[in-house]
């Protein structure tokens, strides 16, 4: 699951070791189709969460307490996407999200370092495969190497 | 009164040169001085002038040293103001608070005990000195004691834990049974899969009330309280709605609360430029655009912008510790940082990767082992 943008992509896969369980499809965060796979267990468990609601919890402040409250997100809502992933990575499915932007603006910096250089041929050769931590990770490292030679502004 | 003796002179050149042998009536001296007589001589002379002077003199001299005491009060004032913003620069040395205020206003009351006590010391030096006066009277001023300087150690206690009902899936998975995360249990999740001091010392207690706790209509949300923490007393309390939540779930509600129980408004171990610090960081992050866009943080709303914004930072990190216990591999790596860098203050070698896989398999355990009981 990546949780540093929300609501970008249309749609999540859903695997277990690897293997492909389905694909829900997503409009503006709200939930439109689930297409599933053989796993009967992974059907019955997002079919649930997709028609009674994502378990979810809220804050509510006042300046000494903070009262921590359930409420089910439903399937319409914008923060369906957010709260389902969350769900389903809590109950041990792996979820894959297309990070194409990500991986755009780590290839991009990639290029910039000569032909040569390690990193760029492991970075190019892995990225695929990276979570979003590493990925995010890399970028930042690039992004703090390239500051040091850039003048600054 | 030098006029007088200025016309005595001209009296007397008159006189020196003859023009007159009678001074005119305008150039007469008064009556009682003599020609050529000084004041100083007159008032050694007139015994009410001579205590008159006296009189006046033994005022002045009076005044004097009276206004002098006052002075060096002044002058004390400004020292002890001097000697509390030195103090203050040494807790935050980056003036972080400053930055804190302009942000979130002055509604935050950053439980630092040394610096709240010298930013009081210094306003009251700074009213005092604003209101000196030389005709009024110098309050004393309360400076900062031994026990504002002397940082508050605070007591290292294990939280104080009872037994949360919660409820669990039968072995195929189909009926909810009763169930409850035992205090030995608990204790155990906590030593083993969470960092040194993150319950310890920052939460008093963990609790179960039996109670509904309905939410007040304030809130405008319809709905019962799961679990609370209460920043005062530091204490978790879960409401019979944890009872109807599935062990895992009141886990990870635990977990957040304990973010909540580490933020930088009840953090015991940091320092005040840590957590001034720190509410910055997460400041910078909530207004990233590759921020942890979390849609309850985003939906925050409240009247004041402000307090808004502060709420939404104090949810912020909270689900980002939340999310650092859960699943650290799926969060930007800023996010990640932040966390990680705040644990690994107090515990340098904690494995968060590690650490969540035993929680797990804990969990899972302990359900396995209690189903096999039944």
């Amino acid at each position: 699951m990546q949780t540093g943008a929300i609501n970008k992509e249309k749609s999540v896969s859903i695997s277990f070791r690897g293997v492909v369980l389905g694909v829900v499809t997503f409009e503006d965060g709200a939930v439109v189709q689930f297409s599933e796979k053989a796993d009967d267990r992974c059907k019955t468990f997002v079919n649930k969460l997709i028609t009674e609601g994502v378990p979810s919890v809220l804050h509510l402040h006042d300046d000494k307490r903070l009262t921590a409250v359930f409420r089910n997100t439903l399937p319409h809502e914008k923060k369906f996407q957010f709260e389902l992933t969350k769900a389903l990575t809590a109950g041990g499915y792996e979820i894959y999200k297309d990070m194409h932007e990500l991986d755009q603006q780590i290839k991009q910096l990639v290029n910039c370092l000569p032909d040569g250089e390690k990193i760029k041929k492991d970075v190019l050769a892995n990225l695929s495969s990276m979570s979003y931590l590493e990925k995010t990770y890399i970028k930042a490292k690039l992004e703090e190497k390239f500051d040091q030679f850039l003048p600054a502004s | 009164m030098s006029w007088e003796s200025k016309k005595i002179t001209q009296a007397h050149l008159l006189e020196a040169e003859g023009a007159a042998a009678v001074v005119s009536p305008e150039h007469r001296l008064p009556d009682g001085i003599q020609p050529g007589e000084t004041m100083l001589e007159e008032v050694r002379r007139n015994p009410v002038l001579r205590t008159l002077v006296l009189s006046m003199g033994v005022y002045i001299a009076g005044m004097g040293t009276f206004e002098g005491f006052k002075l060096n009060e002044y002058l004390d004032l400004q020292k002890k103001k001097g000697q509390v913003k030195q103090q203050m620069r040494e807790i935050d040395p980056l003036n972080r608070v400053q930055q804190v205020r302009e942000i979130y206003g002055d509604f935050i009351q950053l439980d630092f005990e040394k610096f709240s006590s010298l930013q009081k010391s210094l306003s009251q030096t700074e009213e005092q000195i604003e209101h000196f006066s030389w005709l009024g009277e110098v309050r004393k001023v309360d400076l900062p004691g031994k026990s504002a300087d002397v940082a508050v150690e605070k007591a290292k206690l294990e939280p104080a834990l009872e037994p949360i009902p919660s409820r669990r899936l039968d072995s195929q998975g189909i009926k909810i049974e009763e169930e409850k995360i035992d205090t030995t249990f608990l204790r155990d999740v906590i030593e083993k899969t969470f960092p040194k001091n993150w319950f310890t010392g920052e939460v008093s207690a963990i609790s179960f009330s039996g109670k509904t706790q309905e939410l007040p209509a304030n809130y405008g949300i319809k709905s019962e309280a799961w679990a609370d923490f209460n920043r005062n007393t530091k204490k978790v309390t879960f409401y019979e709605l944890a009872r109807r939540q599935r062990i895992s779930a009141n886990m990870e509600c635990l977990a957040h609360e304990a973010g909540h129980a580490n933020d930088w408004g009840t953090d015991n171990e940091a320092s005040f430029d840590e957590k001034a610090g720190l509410l910055l960081d997460v400041t910078e992050r909530l207004n990233s655009e590759d921020r942890y866009q979390s849609p309850y943080v985003e939906s925050i709303k409240n009247d004041d912008p402000k307090r808004e914004k502060y709420y939404k930072a104090t949810e912020y990190w909270a689900e980002i510790c939340e999310a650092y216990f859960r699943f650290p591999r799926d969060m930007n790596f800023n996010d990640f940082k932040l966390v990680s860098d705040w644990v690994k203050k107090n515990d340098p070698n904690f494995d968060v990767e590690k650490a969540n896989d035993q929680r797990i398999a804990m969990i899972n355990t302990y359900q396995y082992a209690n189903r096999g009981n039944k």
